[in-house]
């Protein structure tokens, strides 16, 4: 039950932080949920279905249109009110320009980015909402991102396990060589037990699946991991 | 500074970490608790989701910067009425 009392100004500091943190991840996880009713949600996929488009992606491409219609008010909500009129009038006189080059590129350069983005979009969407654990780490083990479903695993958030190394994590049969290279060897070749190790110091028996990819020319191996505590307990 | 979870507590209230983020970030209203065994600072925020679910939001400040976010349920009558109010 709530008390009455004179909150110091440490504490205050500190919910503040906690509000900003919340905000910072609610910013990088990039998901928003909103609640529409019936004849709304309706209309969406039937404008969805008749575009060929996931409902998610579309919503995404008129949000992105309708803040870039806002952009004057995001770029001079923080700033001086002598900057506005440099901003908005750089903006606003481009199609005044007749430059029809650089509307055509400019036009380009944005759908290329929106379309990306809705690419980025469908994989997080993948990502997030499949039951197994998925983590990306790189060549010396270090954990890069991971879904949901490996948080539940071990019981741990996002943010505490990036920069953690895997081999912290999963327990390994074969002790003579590091897990990640290890790791390494069995890319794309099969499927491997191991076990791991949970928030409580718990260890799931788990199966897991590696494969390695690269971005920019940093090798990076994609891990699949699947609970097998079901499977071990009916063996 | 770290954060960690009652996951149990939030599964048993169908509370996800998702949800949790957005009560703390969508302005909530925030109360004083008793403080834990361990003298810890305890604060009950309650505010809704994006998806407009009202919750409550419990969270324990522990030493060098640590949180740990020990409750999360949809919000009692209680605190329901005392959102209403803020309106």
């Amino acid at each position: 039950m709530a008390i009455s009392r004179k909150r110091s100004e440490a504490l205050q500091k500190r919910i503040e932080k906690t509000k900003s943190d919340a905000r910072d991840r609610v910013i990088k996880r990039g998901i928003m949920h909103f609640r529409a009713d019936e004849d709304m949600m309706s209309e969406l996929l039937q404008v969805a279905q008749y575009k060929k488009l996931p409902a998610g992606s579309m919503v995404r491409s008129w949000v992105s249109e309708r803040l870039s219609q806002e952009h004057d008010y995001l770029v001079t909500a923080d700033r001086p009110m002598q900057d506005e009129p440099v901003l908005t009038a750089s903006l606003k006189t481009i199609p005044e320009w007749h430059n029809m080059e650089e509307a055509v590129l400019s036009k380009a350069k944005k759908l290329a980015e929106e379309l990306l983005a809705l690419a980025e979009e469908q994989i997080k969407l993948i990502l997030e909402n499949m039951g197994a654990g998925v983590v990306v780490i790189d060549a010396s083990g270090l954990i890069q991102s991971v879904n949901s479903g490996f948080e539940r695993l071990v019981q741990q958030r996002a943010d505490r396990l990036s920069g953690t190394n895997i081999e912290n994590l999963i327990i390994s049969e074969i002790s003579d060589r590091s897990l990640s290279v290890r790791l390494r060897e069995c890319c794309n070749g099969g499927i491997f037990s191991a076990q791991i190790r949970s928030t409580n110091n718990e260890l799931v028996p788990i199966e897991l699946t590696a494969t390695a990819f690269q971005i920019g020319t940093a090798e990076q191996i994609m891990l699949c991991i699947l609970d097998a505590s079901l499977a071990h307990a009916v063996l | 500074m770290a954060t960690t979870c009652d996951w149990q507590n939030l599964e048993k209230h169908g509370v996800t970490t998702d949800e949790v983020d957005e009560v703390l970030f969508n302005d909530p209203l925030d109360f004083d608790l008793e403080p834990s065994k361990d003298g810890n600072d305890r604060i009950l925020f309650i505010g809704f989701t994006y998806a407009g679910r009202l919750l409550e939001v419990g969270v324990e400040y522990l030493h060098e910067e640590d949180e740990h976010i020990f409750h999360g349920m949809d919000a009692t009558k209680h605190y329901r009425n005392a959102f209403e109010k803020r309106k």
